[in-house]
């Protein structure tokens, strides 16, 4: 007897019993496995293993060649000019590049030219007339810096970098940058007519 | 290579045999279950043979990810349930239903055949009536003696629920017999 049932359900679940115990015809396997000849093999999953790890392999690959390009150091594009050729006159202002085209949205800003920022009270790391890097560094930044260089034997120290502060001028502002607004207007503040008796019109309600 | 790939072949064939030595086990051991999932639901012999074989077939296509014997039976089990109440939709041949087989009826009389196959009928016809997620739960504690946690693991369902699901279906029963 099933080991699910009460002793209260045994009629039932007897009956029930006796109601399901029926038999597939004698042909019902033969035809099953008749069925299953004509069905379609799928793919046996050895070979699904097979073109995993060759993908698996691939995607690995890609992923190093992608890692290997983003790392790589590109050559600059054009020879930068020794920095006692950079003109520094423009160093310490700050400009607002003109808009090239197009009516100037006042709610956006312009795009400021990177060679015009210039931190307060930063100095110029001169490398020298052979090389091709200046460093606009902090005053506190420079003066780790020289205390590096001391630490440094003076060949290095005096022919491969070169130190030097330069003045900062103070901010200008040109004033093609800045536009007045214009006076305001006056407020114009007009009377409002009083109010007349409020009339009842056909229909309203109370 | 030639040979590689010669070796390869061969152990594909194998995997191949293999895997069908393993199917035609458990179609042996679950054709029948199929068999009576699907009658229970159509009660013509033919029509339940014939949903059996489908769902044997496609059992077959996927059995490299069903190896799992309780897994094979439960996914074959619902299989079977979801292709006969489909087919017993679509199919409008209940009314040539065969007349529910009596173990052994050969020992009674007329009458006493007569009357377990009233009482049958009467039995079908309460099943019929539960609500389908009772109904197959009743029908499978109702087939090869399956016990609480064979049903649960046939439905994937927790074995609490089950019992109550059984205890429900019963009570209907009950109720619908009286």
């Amino acid at each position: 007897m099933n080991p699910i049932i009460d002793s209260e359900d045994r009629e039932l679940a007897a009956e029930l019993e006796a109601a399901l115990r029926v038999e597939p015809g004698p042909e019902f396997l033969p035809r099953c496995r008749a069925r299953i000849e004509h069905v379609p093999a799928p793919p046996a999953w050895s070979l699904a293993r097979l073109w995993v790890v060759p993908a698996i392999a691939a995607a690995m690959a890609a992923a190093v060649l992608f890692w290997l390009q983003t790392d790589q150091v590109y050559p600059p594009s054009e020879p930068m000019a020794p920095l006692a050729h950079v003109d520094t006159s423009g160093v310490g202002s700050v400009e607002s590049a003109p808009p090239e085209h197009g009516p100037q949205n006042p709610h956006l800003r312009a795009p400021i030219a990177k060679k015009d920022v210039v931190v307060p009270g930063a100095a110029a790391v001169d490398a020298g007339a052979g090389a091709r890097t200046a460093l606009f560094l902090a005053a506190e930044d420079l003066e780790g810096l020289n205390r590096f260089l001391k630490g440094l034997s003076p060949e290095l120290a005096t022919e491969a970098i070169q130190v030097q502060p330069i003045r900062i001028a103070p901010l200008i502002v040109h004033e093609n940058v800045v536009r007045s607004l214009g006076a305001a207007p006056p407020l114009a503040v007009e009377p409002i007519p009083p109010f007349g008796p409020i009339g009842r019109t056909e229909g309203e309600m109370e | 290579m030639q040979e590689y790939t010669d070796r390869l072949a061969v152990a594909l064939v194998d995997v191949e045999e293999e895997l069908k030595r393993e199917f035609e086990l458990r179609l042996r051991d679950s054709s029948t279950l199929a068999f009576r999932v699907a009658y229970s639901v159509l009660r013509h012999a033919e029509n339940a043979e014939d949903v059996a074989q489908e769902a044997l077939a496609r059992a077959y296509s996927k059995f490299r990810r069903l190896r799992d014997r309780d897994r094979f039976r439960a996914w074959l089990t619902r299989m079977t349930w979801r292709l006969a109440i489909d087919r017993q939709r679509a199919d409008r041949r209940r009314a040539v239903r065969e007349s529910v087989p009596q173990a052994g009826s050969g020992a009674e009389s007329p009458v006493e055949a007569v009357i377990a196959q009233e009482r049958a009928a009467r039995l079908w016809r309460a099943i019929d009536a539960l609500p389908e997620k009772l109904r197959l739960t009743v029908v499978l504690a109702g087939i090869e003696q399956h016990d609480i946690r064979e049903v649960a693991l046939l439905l994937g369902l927790p074995e609490g629920t089950v019992k109550s699901r059984l205890f429900l279906a019963r009570q209907r029963l009950k109720e619908l017999l009286q």
